[in-house]
């Protein structure tokens, strides 16, 4: 009824996506086979579209470079005899045969040689798109380069050029927007920085001409593991600098920042873009489930986590497989030991370690005691309940392998997973890093924008940073 | 070896010198000149393009193979551009292009590598250029466009990208267009005509509509589904239910209230819509009560508004595109409005049937039997996305082929002929003795280089090209006009066959080949000295 759809732009956002489907199509399955979620509550059509054969498909615009869908290999071996099918009516579930050969590798200890073998993000996505949700986007014809869309400015220009000849927003998008009854809002997940960040940035301005109201929330992701905010060059800073500065002028509701943290690199191998994405895509799956179970609307999502929309940079936070047993609120939780500085990740390299540093929250219990205790002991914390804990699909890799506290829910393996939306004062850490990124003697890697667009951004950088230092 | 001098500046940069980088530009040209060679002329063979998504396409434009392939090499990413711009000026000629620009650096390279100086060289393609273009104005033929010369400028242009048979049929609907759209003075503008493709029947069921067909349907399954003698009422104003940005509450205690309550919501879009129900009361009555109304938003329509348009009969679309609201006034007359009030008789068009055709899942809504239609529809048919995307970069091509024949009102003969005839021209030694010492070399190159078409055509052929080249020749020494007959190998008269190019590919041709390759051959050093890449390498590649 009240349907949200999903902008995809870039590889790396692309890769956070695929493993967000998968979760998505995992949960659902799971939540039709009986799981601890009772069936009729499901509203699938928020983010899933019917396709032509009668299965649900994501509802997702995907824009990429061409040549980055890799074809399936023909499957070699067995085909699975249950196929998986599942619509909303009947309780039946089917699960289909898997169209990809490349099996990511099953075990939990160094096995960086098996991601390696990932040609591009088509190969980690397990469910059929929808064939008109991809999109090639050649930077040749418009780019000033090689057509690389390596920078923020050329990925502008491309989409200008584009949307010049042919309305963007003709064709796919405005076959899914007519197919819905009545649409909520937009999610989108864009690169951090890049040309598909420009791309994305300018698809969404116009987006925004024609849906004035509609809540945007904008996920910029990093998922190369291990280089968060400040394992990034100068250049490449700018580059998210001026992305996040354009988002917020340009009108979006809520910008998360996404940046596979450090310390969740595990066992040996190197990791890659893969674990990072799939770390990534479980944080933004938490907001998605709540979307289609929960009953949560996407403007009432924003509204609480920016606190009305004044705090429009949001923090995701997750604490994979917290045990609650022991602790008695929510302020010692966010302190706890473990892997220090809580055992809450925050994506931005934001450090959390008190309430008082929130505002605007909201939290998802999943499997855990957690939200018990936060009820019992903060009445006024905005609190989503869900009883199901988010169920691993067969290929998830294991990247909380050293925190998880195995659950069997109706036969499938579940982690159990707390986390937090919210706005919080630790963002002006990373605000101030950007600001700083943005200041004149770094004028060479500025020299695509003029010297007005440069001041308007580190002004709306400081409005942002001023509104973060009156929480706590 | 001394390092290059750039290196004493940055330690980084990898540089390629004199000789490498000369021939690494050349090398590079001459590549992109064999991946495309293959596909000029009607003869030419056709490219099938696989992507990663398994979807497929069956190509012979220039412009769109080297936008489809990825390309990094620098030099090749230049010419591809230069073909883009040849594409947007000129409509065509891309394939031509890239062969010249080949060719002009290959015969450079004879003179150069017997230690010639480029700038020699680049000294006497300008003057080759400037005389070239010179005999392309005289050699060419101003005649009145006619239907006639028309269609068979239109059949070049779409002989060499599809099947014969094909392009003659739609050789008619390319050349209706044109001239359906022509208005009395001043530039076609060729977004009139709008290209729709339905991918059902064969490709030989494609016509040309005389109105306009869109590709979404009306919305609510009590409308109508097809009304003759129709107003049509064009609008820009949004007729859906708008959120306040105002916080407010309200409380009731009755269900009464609450009824005023939604009434009160709904009054906005109700009042507007009040406006155009009685606009339609108004003209369908008394003679023309039996006229079908249509109203085509722009913006959206919310469903009970569709709802009640629906009961009062009026047959309504939301979300037409921008171009679509151009077309339509063209098409049917009367005026787009962009508010509700002061809507009267007078801005509605007129068409004489509108119908709803649903095809899958795709509704489609024909809007025809318009009176002086300045808009129409090219209608494409075909089983499958690559026959439809083929035949659409044809029509395309021969739709701007027609709209350049007429602008320009004069026509350059086909099949080969200027090219060898130019070749004479520039090499007679009236003209050599006219340029200064070793100049002469340039244009003896850029002669023979012109020659790269007509061989290209007749190898495609499947003719020997020296052959057919020491024929044309003598023939064109007589004086006559002389092209390359594809069925038998021998010359013919393009004029009289009715194989016409544009004058302006052709001038834009000439004038891009020569930039290009003087600058190409001026290049002595191509180094890679910027800043870091921002993007992050690809997983595979660590």
């Amino acid at each position: 009824m009240k349907e949200v759809i999903t902008l995809q732009f870039g590889e790396q956002a692309n890769y956070v996506g695929a493993h967000y489907w998968n979760l998505m199509h995992a949960a659902a399955a799971d939540a039709a086979a009986g799981g601890a979620h009772p069936q009729d509550a499901l509203a699938m059509d928020t983010l899933f579209c019917t396709d032509s054969r009668q299965t649900y498909a994501p509802r997702v615009l995907t824009f990429d470079q061409p040549g980055s869908h890799t074809q399936p290999d023909p499957v070699s071996g067995e085909v699975e005899e249950s196929d998986a099918q599942w619509n909303g009516r009947d309780v039946e579930v089917h699960r289909q045969a898997q169209r990809t050969a490349k099996q990511p590798p099953s075990s939990g200890s160094g096995s960086g040689e098996g991601e390696g073998a990932f040609r591009s993000w088509t190969d980690v996505v397990e469910r059929r798109y929808p064939a008109q949700s991809f999109a090639a986007v050649s930077g040749v014809d418009f780019g000033n380069s090689l057509g690389q869309l390596s920078t923020f400015s050329e990925g502008r220009s491309v989409f200008e050029g584009m949307d010049a000849r042919d309305d963007l927003l003709e064709g796919a998008f405005r076959r899914y927007a007519e197919a819905c009854d009545r649409i909520q809002g937009f999610q989108t997940i864009a690169d951090a920085s890049g040309g598909f960040a420009g791309f994305g940035l300018a698809f969404l301005e116009r987006l925004r001409e024609e849906y004035p109201k509609s809540p945007l929330v904008l996920y910029n992701a990093r998922a190369e593991e291990g280089r968060g905010l400040s394992g990034l060059g100068l250049a490449a800073r700018v580059d998210v600098a001026v992305a996040l500065a354009a988002a917020l002028e340009a009108g979006v509701s809520m910008s998360v920042p996404l940046f596979a943290p450090q310390s969740v690199a595990t066992g040996g191998g190197s990791g890659g873009v893969y674990r990072g994405s799939a770390f990534l895509a479980a944080n933004v799956a938490q907001w998605g489930w709540g979307v289609v179970a929960g009953g949560v609307g996407l403007d009432e999502l924003v509204d609480r986590a920016t606190g009305q929309g004044l705090f429009r940079v949001a923090e995701t936070l997750l604490a994979p497989g917290l045990d609650a047993s022991g602790s008695t609120g929510l302020a010692e939780l966010l302190g706890s030991g473990g892997g220090g500085g809580g055992s809450f990740t925050a994506c931005s390299e934001a450090k959390i370690e008190s309430l008082e540093m929130l505002a605007g929250r909201l939290f998802v219990d999943r499997g855990t005691d957690v939200g018990r205790l936060v009820r019992q002991t903060m009445p006024p914390a905005a609190a989503v309940r869900f009883e199901a804990p988010v169920p691993l699909p067969r290929t998830f890799p294991p990247i909380f392998a050293q925190h998880v506290i195995p659950k069997r829910i109706g036969g499938v393996d579940c982690v159990g997973v707390a986390g937090l939306l919210c706005s919080t004062s630790g963002s002006m850490g990373y605000l101030q890093t950007l600001h700083g990124s943005l200041a004149a003697e770094h004028s060479k890697y500025l020299k695509d924008y003029e010297r007005e667009a440069v001041r308007e951004f580190r002004y709306s950088l400081d409005t942002a940073i001023d509104r973060y230092s009156m929480i706590g | 070896m001394a390092s290059s001098a750039v290196k004493l500046a940055n330690p980084n940069a990898e540089v390629l010198r004199r000789g490498d980088a000369l021939a690494m530009n050349i090398q590079s040209a001459r590549g992109l000149q064999n991946v495309l060679r293959s596909n000029l002329s009607p003869r030419g063979t056709l490219k099938l393009l696989v992507d990663g998504a398994n979807q497929l396409t069956l190509t012979k434009d220039g412009k769109v193979l080297l936008n489809q392939m990825q390309i990094t090499n620098p030099v090749a990413v230049m010419i591809a551009r230069a073909a883009t711009a040849q594409d947007d000026v000129a409509g065509d000629g891309t394939t031509g292009l890239v062969l010249l620009v080949g060719e002009l650096l290959k015969q450079a390279s004879v003179y150069i590598e017997e230690g010639v100086h480029p700038r020699v060289i680049t000294d006497g393609f300008d003057a080759a250029k400037r005389e070239a273009l010179a005999f392309l104005d005289g050699f060419r033929r101003q005649m009145p466009m006619d239907r006639e010369v028309l269609c068979s400028v239109a059949r070049t242009a779409l002989r060499t990208k599809l099947q014969a048979e094909l392009a003659d049929q739609m050789t008619e609907a390319v050349v209706d267009a044109v001239l359906a759209i022509r208005p009395a003075e001043g530039p076609i503008d060729l977004f009139m005509v709008e290209i729709m493709k339905m991918q059902h029947r064969t490709a030989t069921d494609s016509r040309l509509v005389r109105g306009l067909v869109m590709d979404h349907g009306a919305r609510h399954p009590d409308m109508p589904k097809r009304l003759t003698n129709c107003f049509v009422l064009t609008l820009n104003v949004s007729l859906e239910y708008e959120k306040t940005e105002i916080n407010s509450s309200f409380f009731y205690s009755s269900a009464e209230q609450r009824d005023k309550l939604i009434a009160s919501e709904r009054r906005f879009v109700d009042e507007k819509l009040r406006k155009i129900v009685d606009l339609k009361n108004t003209v369908c009555s008394g003679a023309d009560k039996d006229c079908g109304f249509v109203l085509i938003n722009q913006k959206g329509i919310d469903p009970l508004s569709l709802d009640i348009l629906a009961k009062h009969g009026i047959f309504a679309l939301r979300r037409a595109k921008r171009r679509n609201m151009e077309r339509l006034q063209l098409c049917c007359g009367g005026v787009a409005q962009n508010s509700v009030d002061d809507l009267g008789p007078q801005v509605l068009g007129r068409a004489g049937l509108v119908h709803e055709h649903v095809l899958g899942e795709n509704k489609y809504t024909y809007v025809e039997e318009c009176q002086v239609p300045k808009s129409v529809t090219i209608l494409i048919k075909g089983p499958s996305t690559h026959v439809l995307q083929q035949i659409q970069d044809a029509v395309r091509d021969g739709l701007r082929a027609v709209k350049n024949a007429v602008e320009d009102g004069s026509l350059v003969p086909g099949a080969g002929a200027f090219q060898v005839a130019a070749r004479q021209h520039l090499l007679r030694p009236e003209f050599l003795r006219t340029v200064r010492g070793k100049a002469q070399m340039g244009i003896k190159a850029f002669a023979e280089a012109l020659l790269v078409i007509p061989k290209t055509i007749a190898t495609n052929g499947g003719y020997d090209p020296m052959d057919v080249l020491v024929a044309l020749e003598d023939e064109v020494q007589d004086g006559h006009v002389a092209g390359i007959d594809l069925n038998t190998g021998d010359v013919l008269d393009p004029a009289q066959e009715g194989i016409w190019d544009n004058y302006r590919v052709l001038r834009q041709q000439l004038h891009s080949c020569a930039v290009i390759a003087t600058n190409l051959l001026h290049v002595d050093e191509v180094m890679r000295a910027g800043r870091a890449s921002i993007k992050a390498p690809n997983p595979g590649e660590e």
